[in-house]
């Protein structure tokens, strides 16, 4: 089973995502700041990155640094709230590989994680 | 019941299911004489086949909790999901029965009633739904559950369960707001604006969204207050709403 971890404060956010995912046949595990996001990613392997930007202690762009740098061959979705187009660049710059805005259209998230997974 | 209240009751069928019509008749002779259109069947598979035949003058439903060879749950669940209608439905227990407490099941549920109780509660309660059915709906709604339907599948204990999330999550973070204006710490202000921004987002509320996106990135730090003032006040209009839409979730 993949597995998928997601980086995500806002708890309606985690619980949709969870449900979703779940229900897609995937291994979710929840991590509500970039701090636990880092013990976790040296703790176990993932195969795919959903994240937010907005994180507290470590922000999304210093997660998404160091992902790259330590573990570049985990693909990383970014979700966020906002549409401004330089935040989105900046995300893209950094070498993420998708980027999808909250709240998430069902079908868009499994097309996306899929397409990321296969 | 004033003659307003007859003439809306006339056109508000009740149906109960009930194996023994000695237990319930009380009740349904009550109803009879204030003017309602009363139905009597014996099972919930029977309760079903009325709903099916598009009976949709049939606007409450009362069913016995442990009717066979469907409960009263799988009855109403049913009848809601399968059947896509929205009886006002009450769940008629024994008394001294045991309350279901499975969120899942509650949401689907408007109230209990326990036979043998005083059966004013229960007539006002139905009274309150003859208004509201034939009461014009209002344009504004407060807010939509058609999001949290889509995502799940319309499975009603995730949406109960996003709504009890809703409910305390941004209680939390609204009192963080008005601790935050007290310290001036507004750039901590608009994180937890763009924060709380999607729990807006998925209930359909555009004001909650568009109160947030100003929070985050418009507004002046004199004017945050304000704005907090403003989402302070569309979050409780939501949690109004869903109080009075799902009683039994304890919002």
């Amino acid at each position: 089973m993949k597995k998928i971890l997601v980086i995500e404060d806002n708890p309606m956010v985690i619980k949709s995502l969870q449900f979703k995912l779940t229900k897609d046949g995937y291994d979710v595990i929840i991590a509500p700041d970039g701090r636990e996001a880092l013990k976790l990613l040296k703790d176990a392997t993932y195969d795919l990155i959903l994240t937010d930007l907005n994180l507290p202690f470590v922000t999304g762009n210093e997660l998404i640094a160091y992902v790259k740098e330590n573990l570049p061959a985990i693909p990383i979705i970014v979700l966020s709230t906002s549409t401004q187009e330089n935040i989105i660049m900046d995300a893209f710059n950094m070498g993420v590989e998708d980027f999808i805005t909250k709240p998430f259209s069902p079908n868009e998230l499994s097309l996306r994680v899929k397409r990321l997974l296969s | 019941m004033e003659k307003k209240s007859k003439e809306l009751a006339s056109r508000h069928a009740i149906l109960i299911v009930h194996k023994d019509y000695d237990k319930i008749a009380n009740l349904s002779l009550l109803f009879k004489e204030q003017g309602f259109y009363c139905l009597h069947v014996k099972s919930g598979l029977e309760a079903i086949k009325k709903f099916e035949a598009a009976e949709d003058v049939i606007k409450t439903l009362l069913i016995q909790e442990d009717s066979l060879p469907l409960n009263a749950y799988k009855t109403i669940d049913y009848i809601k999901t399968e059947l896509d209608k929205s009886p006002y439905c009450v769940v008629l227990q024994e008394s001294g029965g045991t309350e279901i407490s499975g969120s899942h099941k509650i949401i689907l549920i408007d109230r209990f009633f326990s036979l043998g109780e005083d059966m004013d509660s229960l007539f006002h309660d139905i009274c309150e739904q003859v208004k509201n059915t034939f009461a014009e709906k209002p344009t504004n709604c407060s807010y939509s559950l058609g999001y949290l339907k889509e995502i799940s599948d319309n499975s009603a204990e995730f949406i109960a369960e996003s709504l009890q999330l809703f409910s305390t999550s941004v209680a939390k973070e609204i009192g963080d707001l008005y601790l935050k204006i007290k310290t001036g710490s507004y750039e901590d202000i608009r994180k937890i604006a763009h924060k709380i921004k999607p729990s807006f987002a998925m209930l359909e509320n555009h004001k909650g969204v568009e109160i947030c996106d100003q929070i985050t990135y418009q507004a002046k730090d004199r004017e945050l207050k304000n704005s907090i003032d403003d989402l302070y006040a569309e979050f409780n209009r939501i949690q109004h709403a869903l109080k009075t839409d799902y009683p039994n979730l304890n919002l």
